[in-house]
């Protein structure tokens, strides 16, 4: 079969099955066939062990198209993980071995502070959940789309199943971003945090728990999101939309606020409470200014 | 709030493939739920890989902080770093117990796959346990690296050790212990892989411990140049020996087949031992070599270098050497112990194979059943945990708070907060250390876990009682949630030392009627802490009958006890005596030296206390000496607490305020060694100190220590439980003796509405917190306020105590006060009176409490004009203080002041001068001459000096007392502070200079407007301030 051949059949296979309006979409992206084309060769260039026809990927991916964004999607398809993820329906043991390999392996260190016997049942769920179907509906690896990575989507219902298998209270404390990390977070490697006392320690952790508290909703799930969970600007941008340096300054904006608040909280108490806080102020002023700077890439 | 996205919609938010609106939906929810934050940051992959200070990425290639956290363990010391990683001590915040954590960073390409390696291997060496192995407690990811955290050992490597030359009967002593430790893994069918003297710890104790199982051979492993097994892997010797180190290990240990790449067994590890063993006797390793393939040589070769110093070493010893230092490995000993048993000294000879051999046939027994039974052992155990359901089930925790919240206090819900926060805390504790008792259960530690299990099981009764309790909480158990928390006893004794911790043990077949029993004990002293005395006393009655069939008489004892001490808490210390005594009789019987102690304690309060029966107080004291003596001071620290706690109140209530002091302070040092910080005995003891202090006048000494004891209860019991009271109670009292009128008053309204807040506000503390603010009030002029609160008082007191009790006395002096301000004379004469009549029935004529209404009543005649009367009156409370505290006591000052005023009104004026100053001496030596009372002195001279017509001796005294009376802002009393001002006033004018006429007439107005402040209190005073302005301003 010669690659002029393949591609016309390429094309015409996924024109065909999919609905008129979808192929109205696609026919209006310019150069839909090469990328069509360059999907799958990617996805095989990846997978060479896998034995998956052609004409069964192409099916699965004309029903991942949605309505009104085929083209969209097209350009974006993440197109050797949706292979993967169609292989891995037919249950061809290669993919299995794949998918054991290039996502599953991957899982444990992306749930983080998750204990390691608990990983283990996670994964043991995510085998069952994703890869095993019943004689009337597919396994539910199908139902991946290709719209981001495959590793993505499987850590995100992985995280779902731990949070179920886990009590409310570890749950609680596994998601929990209480400020005192935030306050770590904020000051990595500052020599003078180690060295405050116990009761400045607490002061910094209240003042920041108070100053949190303050922010708005969108503003403290910015920095949580940025500074706590390390989600980087370029994915704060994508995820929130609009340009790149208005996310970036409204990390800054929350930032800078928190810092004020922390500042005005930490004041009047410094003269009440007779403690020698005049380096913990100092800290929150200056070296935390740097220290965030610092993380804002 | 809605329920969380799908997982596609998740996927397409990170993608930025949302549309506008729905973008804005999920966001407004993720923002909303931290659930969805952390699911969101697993699926980019961002996560935290645990709660570490450092950014993510970077968990592996800096030190940890101290302080940083690793699940649950918290890094407090860096120890040391070695080629594999940094070792740090570390708090098992589960556990209570300080381990040392060792951060693994391996390096190579497949960390992932090599670090579920390392896991799954440490796994299997976290269940070898033996003397001689440093236990392996836990492992744990972190990052892209692995931590273990096992048994901490002070001490040194033996590495360090063999520094220095040591008598070979040491050396091999050293190496006998450690090679068991070899022995013992070896029978569990695990293979150390890189012993070396770095990989062996000696304790302070002497006791040798090899650490590092296998762990090492994994890590260098990935640096070598495979991760197959090491049999298909034959590593090629290159490179100088210094820097082989990273390729293989410790070459110079290392056993010639390993490195032809043949499988690690016992025999591997006997030669590097053997290496360990020769190095540390002749000072020089056998083989030697300048590069690894010389050195491989060498060993292959079996080509030994002469020793570096000649030793006389018994020639068994070195043939036991020799041959385990065989190149092949089939002619070195069979096993570990055959080389033990050959290097053994010979006296032992015979006896140690022997006995070495059952160890470890006994060891390898209990390793296969353990083997066999894990599965089964492990359910058993899982169902010895679940036992906890007892205590604190689901149901139960949401019965409790249920019950919490019933009550409908302010402070429940906050209450509730803490008290499950610290329940969920214990009773997971519990767990943990129960599970660990369970499935140690087996091998040498057996007798020990057993104990262990019967500890926690006992702990376990003490939770469950708190929490029936608590199920049926009202009010004033709500307020005393802390308290009960807090009185249940530490687990982790149990682990440590279960034989010291646990009490005597029935035999069988008495055990579950004993336990049954025991367990309704624990349900009394949960009563007892909340103060549920006749609830506590039904249950007591009860066990009084149940237990008499029994015949077991340690729990005959303790039943006597909780009998008698309930008893006490009914205010019925007669009746609680006799059981005490029978508490002690059957303790005695018993040998159960703890209850004995506990008995003579109690005695000591009821009879000495309570009874005020000195003379067999100091028997007593004798007896309850000797039992805590007898029971070692550090075994129970409770109880050597208690016996200083009560010594010194004791003491202090007889008016030994020099021993009461000493024992305070033996008390308080010891407390806070040897009780946890969350302890209450210790502010309790800092309490006790404030009060000797304050007995003895030092004021400003006392303010301290009681702001101390508030802050630590405070902290303990919570900021708005009303067992605060007395603590404010006293800071109060303190900070209006040196002057603090402001805080003095915002204490005592803080007391108050702490008392109000509280389910049952008519107690005893609500009584003197009334009186004391009663007696602001009277200061401030607010006469019929002041008499309200009194009257309140007393009638508490009165009900709580008793007509006679020497509260009531000060409850009647108040009122006595506020007729005389009043402008009541008869009646204030009357309520003195009434004051002294019953405080001389109840504690004798010659009391010292007379002294109060002596003074009162003086003051009362000497307003009257009536000066014979107040005279007499007034020396007889002058002598009845100087007997009990001396003559430069600090509490003769209230008397002496009016004496001088006597003094003065009869025109005496070189006896009121001289009052005068002894008053002044007086409260200098007490450490108070800043005081209101130094004040008052000072005034008290200067007046004196204004009538003897020195004026200019009077004005610096009368400046010095006006500016103490002033110093904190607001004066204690604007009639005291008027009358200086006043006083100051008219010195002034009579020294004539024209510059202070001004500031006279100033000063005359001021102390008008503080008069009219006190309004009735004031205006006789006020009177004359207002005829001398009239004067002076017309002149």
């Amino acid at each position: 079969m010669s690659d002029e051949q393949r591609t016309g059949s390429l094309a015409a296979l996924l024109r065909a099955y999919v609905s008129p309006e979808q192929r109205a979409e696609l026919e209006a992206e310019e150069g839909f066939e090469a990328l069509l084309d360059r999907h799958v060769e990617a996805a095989r260039t990846q997978w060479p062990a896998l034995s998956l026809p052609a004409e069964t990927f192409v099916r699965h991916l004309a029903r991942h198209l949605p309505v009104g964004r085929a083209a969209e999607v097209m350009r974006i398809l993440q197109g050797p993980d949706l292979y993967l993820a169609c292989a891995c329906t037919s249950g061809d043991p290669a993919a299995l071995k794949g998918f054991e390999q290039h996502i599953l392996r991957h899982v444990p260190a992306r749930l983080g502070k998750v204990s390691p016997p608990l990983v283990e049942e996670v994964l043991q769920m995510l085998r069952e959940r994703l890869l095993v179907g019943s004689s009337n509906t597919p396994p539910r690896i199908a139902s991946y789309g290709g719209r981001g990575p495959l590793r993505t989507w499987v850590s995100i219902i992985a995280a779902r199943i731990a949070s179920e298998l886990m009590g409310q209270d570890e749950r609680h404390q596994l998601v929990a971003e209480p400020p005192e990390e935030l306050a770590r977070m904020l000051a990595p490697s500052d020599p003078e945090y180690a060295l405050l006392r116990e009761d400045a320690r607490q002061l910094l952790v209240e003042s920041l728990r108070k100053a949190v508290a303050v922010l708005s909703e969108q503003e403290r799930t910015l920095l949580r999101l940025h500074h706590f969970h390390g989600f980087t600007m370029d994915r704060l941008t994508l995820m929130y939309g609009g340009s790149r340096s208005g996310v970036a300054r409204k990390v800054a904006d929350a930032r800078e606020q928190l810092l004020e608040r922390v500042r005005m909280e930490l004041a009047p108490r410094m003269k009440q409470d007779q403690l020698a806080l005049e380096s913990l102020l100092g800290l929150v002023s200056s070296r935390l200014d740097i220290s965030l700077l610092g993380l804002l890439d | 709030m809605q329920s969380c996205p799908q997982e596609t919609t998740l996927t397409d938010l990170i993608a930025g493939l949302l549309s506008e609106a729905h973008r804005a939906q999920v966001l407004a929810h993720v923002e909303t739920c931290a659930d969805c934050r952390w699911t969101l940051a697993a699926g980019v992959g961002t996560q935290a890989p645990s709660s570490a200070p450092t950014a993510p990425g970077e968990a592996n290639s800096q030190p940890l902080l101290l302080g940083a956290r690793l699940s649950r363990y918290v890094v407090r010391e860096c120890l040391g770093a070695g080629a594999m990683g940094i070792v740090y001590a570390a708090d098992d915040l589960e556990l209570g117990r300080r381990v040392a954590l060792k951060m693994l960073r391996p390096k190579g390409s497949q960390r992932e796959e090599l670090q579920q390696r390392l896991l799954r291997e440490a796994q299997a060496l976290a269940r070898l346990s033996h003397p001689n192995v440093v236990t392996l407690y836990d492992v744990g990811a972190y990052g892209d690296g692995v931590f273990l955290t096992m048994e901490l050992v002070e001490g040194t490597t033996l590495a360090e050790w063999m520094k220095e030359p040591r008598p070979w009967k040491e050396v091999l002593r050293v190496f006998l212990e450690a090679g068991k430790g070899l022995a013992a893994a070896h029978a569990a069918g695990l293979v150390h892989r890189d012993f070396k003297p770095a990989n062996a710890l000696i304790g302070k104790d002497g006791r040798v411990f090899v650490t590092d199982f296998g762990i090492a051979r994994l890590l260098h492993q990935e640096e070598g140049a495979s991760h197959q097994e090491p049999m298909e892997a034959p590593v090629t010797p290159t490179g100088r020996l210094t820097r082989t180190g990273q390729v293989l290990g410790t070459p110079a240990y290392i056993a010639p087949e390993l490195v032809r790449g043949q499988r690690a067994d016992a025999r591997s590890d006997e030669f590097s031992f053997c290496v360990a063993l020769h190095e540390a006797l002749f000072g020089a390793r056998p083989f030697q070599g300048e590069t690894m393939q010389e050195l491989v040589l060498a060993a292959q070769q079996g080509r030994m270098s002469p020793p570096k110093r000649e030793v006389k070493v018994p020639a068994r010893v070195r043939r036991a050497i020799f041959r385990g230092l065989s190149p092949k490995p089939e002619d070195r000993f069979p096993t570990m112990q055959s080389l033990l048993a050959a290097l053994a000294p010979p006296p032992h000879r015979r006896l140690v194979p022997l006995l070495v051999t059952t160890t470890v046939a006994g060891a390898m027994g209990i390793l296969a059943a353990y083997g066999m039974t894990a599965q089964r052992r492990d359910d058993g155990c899982a169902r010895e945990a679940e036992k906890l359901a007892v205590a604190w089930s689901p149901a139960r925790r949401e019965r409790v708070r249920t019950a919490f919240l019933a009550t409908g206090m302010t402070y429940a819900p906050q209450a509730w907060k803490q008290f499950s926060t610290v329940m969920d805390a214990h009773t997971a504790q519990w767990q943990a250390l129960r599970t660990e008792a369970c499935l140690a259960a087996t091998g040498d530690t057996a007798d020990q876990a057993r104990q262990t299990a019967a500890c926690l099981d006992a702990r376990l009764w003490q939770i469950a009682a708190v929490t029936e309790v608590l199920e049926k909480a009202d009010a004033q158990t709500v307020q005393n949630a802390r308290q009960l928390a807090a009185s249940l006893e530490g687990l982790v004794g149990c682990r440590d030392t279960p034989g010291l911790t646990s009490r005597p043990q029935p035999p069988d077949n008495l055990r579950s009627r004993v336990h049954a029993a025991r367990n309704k004990l624990a349900q009394v002293r949960a009563h007892l802490v909340s103060h549920r005395f006749t609830d506590g006393l039904a249950v007591t009655s009860a066990l009084l009958e149940e237990q008499k069939g029994l015949g077991y008489k340690p729990l005959e004892a303790e039943v006597f006890l909780a009998h008698g001490t309930v008893l006490g808490g009914l205010n019925k210390p007669k009746e609680a005596e006799a059981f005490f005594y029978q508490a002690l009789w059957a303790a005695e019987a018993a040998r159960d030296d703890e209850t004995v102690a506990r008995a003579w304690l109690e005695l000591i309060w009821a009879v000495g206390e309570e009874q005020s029966r000195p003379d067999e107080a100091e028997k007593l004291i004798r007896h309850a000496r000797a039992a805590v003596e007898r029971l070692g001071r550090e075994r129970f620290p409770d109880i050597t607490t208690e016996l200083h706690t009560r010594l010194s109140s004791l003491r202090e209530a007889y008016g030994q305020l020099a021993e009461a002091e000493q024992e305070a302070h033996q008390g308080l040092e010891f407390s806070r060694r040897r009780n946890p910080p969350d302890s209450l005995r210790t502010p309790n003891l800092i309490h006790q100190l404030g009060r000797i202090r304050f007995g003895q006048g030092r004021h400003e000494d006392a303010l301290k220590l009681h702001r101390e004891a508030l802050a630590l209860r405070e902290r303990i019991l919570g900021a708005d439980n009303p067992a605060l009271v007395t603590s404010y109670n006293r800071v109060a009292t303190a900070s209006l003796e040196v002057g603090r009128y402001a805080e003095a008053v915002s204490a005592w309204r803080k007391a108050l509405a702490l008392q109000e807040a509280s389910s049952d506000p008519e107690t005893t503390p609500m009584g003197t917190v009334l009186l004391n603010l009663a007696v602001v009030s009277r200061v401030a002029g607010r006469l019929e306020e002041a008499r309200s609160m009194a009257e309140r008082a007393r009638a508490i007191f009165e009900r709580a105590r008793g007509p006679h009790h020497v509260t009531v006395i000060f409850a009647l002096s108040a009122l006595a006060d506020i007729s005389s301000d009043a402008g009541q004379g008869d009646e204030a004469l009357g309520l003195a009176t009434e004051a002294l009549e019953r405080v001389q029935r109840s504690l004798g004529p010659d009391t010292p409490r007379a002294a109060l209404p002596l003074t009162i009543r003086g003051q009362v005649y000497l307003k009257a004009g009536r000066h014979a009367e107040a005279r007499r009156d007034l020396l007889d409370a002058l002598q009845r203080l100087e007997k009990e505290h001396g003559p430069e006591g600090g509490k003769t000052v209230t008397v002496l002041l009016p004496l001088a005023e006597l003094a003065l009104a009869t025109r005496a004026s070189k006896e009121a001068l001289a009052y005068c100053e002894r008053a002044r001496k007086v409260t200098e030596k007490a450490g108070g001459a800043e005081s209101p009372d130094g004040a008052s002195a000072l005034a008290c001279a200067g007046e004196v000096h204004l009538a003897l017509g020195t004026s200019a001796e009077a004005v610096p005294l009368l400046e010095r007392a006006r500016r103490i009376q002033t110093q904190w802002g607001e004066v204690k009393d604007a009639q005291v502070a008027g009358k200086t001002a006043f006083l100051l006033a008219r010195a002034l004018m009579e020294t004539r200079a024209s510059p202070e006429r001004a500031r006279a007439l100033a000063l005359a107005e001021e102390a008008r407007t503080r008069l009219e402040s006190v309004g009735v209190r004031g205006q006789s005073e006020l009177q004359t301030v207002l005829a001398w302005q009239r004067r002076e301003v017309n002149r």
